[in-house]
C-alpha cells in the first residue's frame, strides 16, 4: 500500500487507481516485448545484410 | 470569486484565469509555488512551447494594476485564443487529436519529472486547426510509484466518447454537452455494443475499469483506509502507450451523412457556384471595416469559409454535420491557422451550461462576429425547422454585425425537395417577407442574384455600424 500527500483537486476514484497499475504492467510488458522483438529483428536484419556484403 | 475571474476557472486551488480590460491573465497562487517553479526550472515549459503543444505566456512584472490578493504568487499573460470552443462542438478527429495531445504532454511531463494533475478535455483549445494545451497549472511533481489521478477523467472525457462515436455515429459526441464532466464509465458499459470488448484497449480501460470502480465504491470511509496501489514508472509508461494505441485504433464510423458530400450533390452548376463565391468575396470586400472574425454558420467542408480566411479573417466554420466538419478539419493548407471548424446546430445553438449556467458560454455569448456567412442555410431553418423569418433575422442580429445571407426561393429544387414530404404551411416564405424581416434589424448594403440560379445573395450591415 502506498500513499501520497499532495494538493490534488480531482477525485481520481479508488477503482481507477487500483486498475491502472494492473493495466499498466500488462501494457508495459507488452510494450517491452514488442520493443525487444523489434530490436532482435533489426539486429538479425543487419547481420544478414553484413553477411551478404561479405559474400 | 474576484469580479473578473472567468466563470469556468474555479476548481483548481493552484490559481485561476481572469479578464482585465479584455486581456486574459492567469493568477498563480502561493500554494502552487513549488509546482510552478518546477514546471519552469525542469525545462518542461520550454520543451512544450518549443513543440507548440502549450500556449506560451509572459510573466507580468507590474502587479499594481491588479487588485491586491494575499494568495497571489504571480500573474502570467497567456497567448490569446481567438475563439473558445468546447469538446461537444468538436468533430471526431478534433477530439481524438486533443486526446493524443494530452498523452503526448503527459509523456513529456514524465520525462521532466512531472505529471498531469488532470486530463480534462477543456484543457485543450484549438487555434485554427491546431490543438493546444491551455492549462499551465495542470502539472505536479511526479513521485516514483504515484498513480495518475487524471486516468479516469481521460477515459471519460476522451476514450469513451470516441468509442461511443466509433460504434454509433459521430453526432454522439454532442452527448458531451449533457455529460459535461465526461461520459461516466457506468453509462459507457451500457451504451457500447458487446463487440466493443474486442476493440483494442476497451476491455481494460472501460469494462474492467468500471468493474474496479464498482468493486471499490465506498471502500475506505477514511482516506487512510482507501486501497491504493503503487504504480511503477514502467507501468505508468505502459499505461500511456496503451491509451495512445486505444485512442488511435478508434476511427469515425463510415456511414454517409446528409451533408457529408453536400458539394458533390448541389443543384446548381459550376457557373452559379463560381458566381456565388465571387459575390461572397466582393461583399466581404465591401464591408467598411475588414472583418477580424467571421462565422460561417452552414460551412459544410469550408469551401466558402476559405474566401473569408483568404481575406485574413479568423473563420469559425460551423456546421450541423460532424462528418462535414471533420472533412474541413482534415483539409490542410496555409489557411489552417485561420480556420476553426466546429459542430453546431444553429436551430438549437450551444447553451450556457455548467455551474450557475455560466461555466461554458452559449454560442450567442461568444459573439457577435464581425460578419456572418449564412449561405444555403435559411431554407433549412425556415422550412426544415419551422423557424419564422423574423426569428431567423433576430438570431442573425444577435450573432453578427454584418450578414451575408443567401435567399433560396420556393421555386428552387432544394426547397421543393424540403416541401415534397410535407404540407406547405409557409405562406410567408418569400423574398418580400425575407427582406422585411432582415430590414427590421439591418441595413441593406447590397443585393445580387446569383447567375444561372434563382437564388439571391444579400449583404446586410448592422444599423448602428457605419
Amino acid at each position: 500500500m502506498h500513499h501520497f500527500v499532495n494538493f490534488a483537486y480531482l477525485d481520481a476514484g479508488t477503482g481507477s487507481m487500483v486498475i491502472q497499475s494492473v493495466i499498466g504492467i500488462v501494457a508495459g510488458v507488452g510494450l517491452f516485448g514488442r520493443k525487444a522483438l523489434s530490436s532482435i529483428r533489426t539486429r538479425a536484419k543487419n547481420k544478414r545484410m553484413d553477411s551478404e556484403k561479405d559474400v | 470569486m474576484l469580479p473578473n475571474q472567468l466563470a469556468s476557472s474555479y476548481r483548481d486551488p493552484a490559481g485561476f484565469v481572469f479578464d482585465l480590460d479584455g486581456t486574459i491573465y492567469r493568477q498563480i497562487n502561493k500554494v502552487a509555488r513549488e509546482e510552478f517553479d518546477l514546471f519552469i526550472s525542469s525545462g518542461l515549459y520550454d520543451a512544450l512551447v518549443a513543440k507548440g503543444l502549450i500556449v506560451s505566456h509572459t510573466e507580468v512584472k507590474d502587479l499594481k494594476k491588479f487588485k491586491p490578493d494575499s494568495n497571489r504568487l504571480a500573474v502570467i499573460k497567456p497567448e490569446p485564443i481567438p475563439f473558445i470552443s468546447y469538446p461537444y462542438e468538436w468533430s471526431f478527429p478534433q477530439l481524438r487529436d486533443a486526446a493524443l495531445l494530452t498523452l503526448k504532454i503527459q509523456k513529456l511531463a514524465l520525462e521532466h519529472g512531472m505529471i498531469l494533475k488532470d486530463a480534462s478535455a477543456y484543457n485543450v483549445q484549438f487555434i485554427g486547426k491546431k490543438p493546444v494545451f491551455i492549462d499551465t497549472l495542470s502539472f505536479a511533481k511526479y513521485e516514483e510509484g504515484q498513480a495518475w489521478e487524471g486516468y479516469r477523467q481521460f477515459i471519460e472525457h476522451f476514450l469513451i466518447p470516441l468509442a461511443v462515436a466509433h460504434f454509433s455515429t459521430e453526432q454522439a459526441l454532442t452527448m458531451l454537452q449533457t455529460y459535461m464532466e465526461g461520459i461516466p464509465l457506468s453509462l459507457a458499459v451500457g451504451l457500447l455494443p458487446k463487440k466493443a470488448k474486442f476493440k483494442k484497449g476497451l476491455l481494460a480501460h472501460v469494462y474492467l475499469h468500471e468493474r474496479s470502480q464498482r468493486k471499490h465504491q465506498g471502500s475506505g470511509t477514511k482516506a487512510a483506509d482507501a486501497p491504493t496501489r503503487k504504480v511503477s514508472t514502467f507501468a505508468l509508461n505502459g499505461l500511456m502507450s496503451s491509451l495512445e494505441a486505444s485512442v488511435t485504433a478508434l476511427k469515425p464510423p463510415k456511414a454517409a451523412t446528409e451533408w457529408g458530400e453536400y458539394y458533390e450533390f448541389t443543384n446548381y452548376g459550376d457557373k452559379a457556384f463560381k458566381d456565388k463565391a465571387k459575390l461572397v468575396d466582393s461583399f466581404l470586400g465591401q464591408l467598411n471595416k475588414k472583418p477580424q472574425v467571421v462565422w460561417d454558420i452552414g460551412a459544410n467542408n469550408g469551401e466558402f469559409s476559405e474566401i473569408a480566411a483568404k481575406r485574413g479573417a479568423y473563420v469559425v466554420a460551423w456546421d450541423i454535420d460532424a462528418k462535414a466538419v471533420a472533412a474541413n478539419y482534415q483539409k490542410h493548407d496555409k489557411l489552417d491557422g485561420l480556420m476553426l471548424p466546429l459542430v453546431q446546430d444553429v436551430a438549437v445553438p450551444s447553451p450556457a451550461i455548467g455551474w450557475e449556467l455560466n461555466e461554458r458560454m452559449s454560442l450567442v455569448e461568444r459573439g457577435p462576429a464581425d460578419a456572418v456567412l449564412a449561405l444555403a442555410v435559411i431554407h433549412h431553418l425556415a422550412i426544415g425547422r419551422n423557424m419564422p423569418l423574423p426569428k431567423i433575422a433576430s438570431l442573425m442580429n444577435r450573432i453578427g454585425k454584418s450578414i451575408i445571407i443567401e435567399f433560396i426561393p420556393k421555386s428552387d429544387s432544394k426547397v421543393k425537395h424540403l416541401l415534397a414530404s410535407r404540407k406547405d404551411i409557409f405562406p410567408d416564405y418569400d423574398i418580400e417577407h425575407f427582406e422585411m424581416a432582415m430590414g427590421a434589424h439591418f441595413k441593406l448594403a447590397s443585393k445580387k442574384q446569383i447567375s444561372h440560379s434563382e437564388r439571391w445573395l444579400y449583404l446586410y450591415t448592422n444599423k448602428k455600424s457605419v
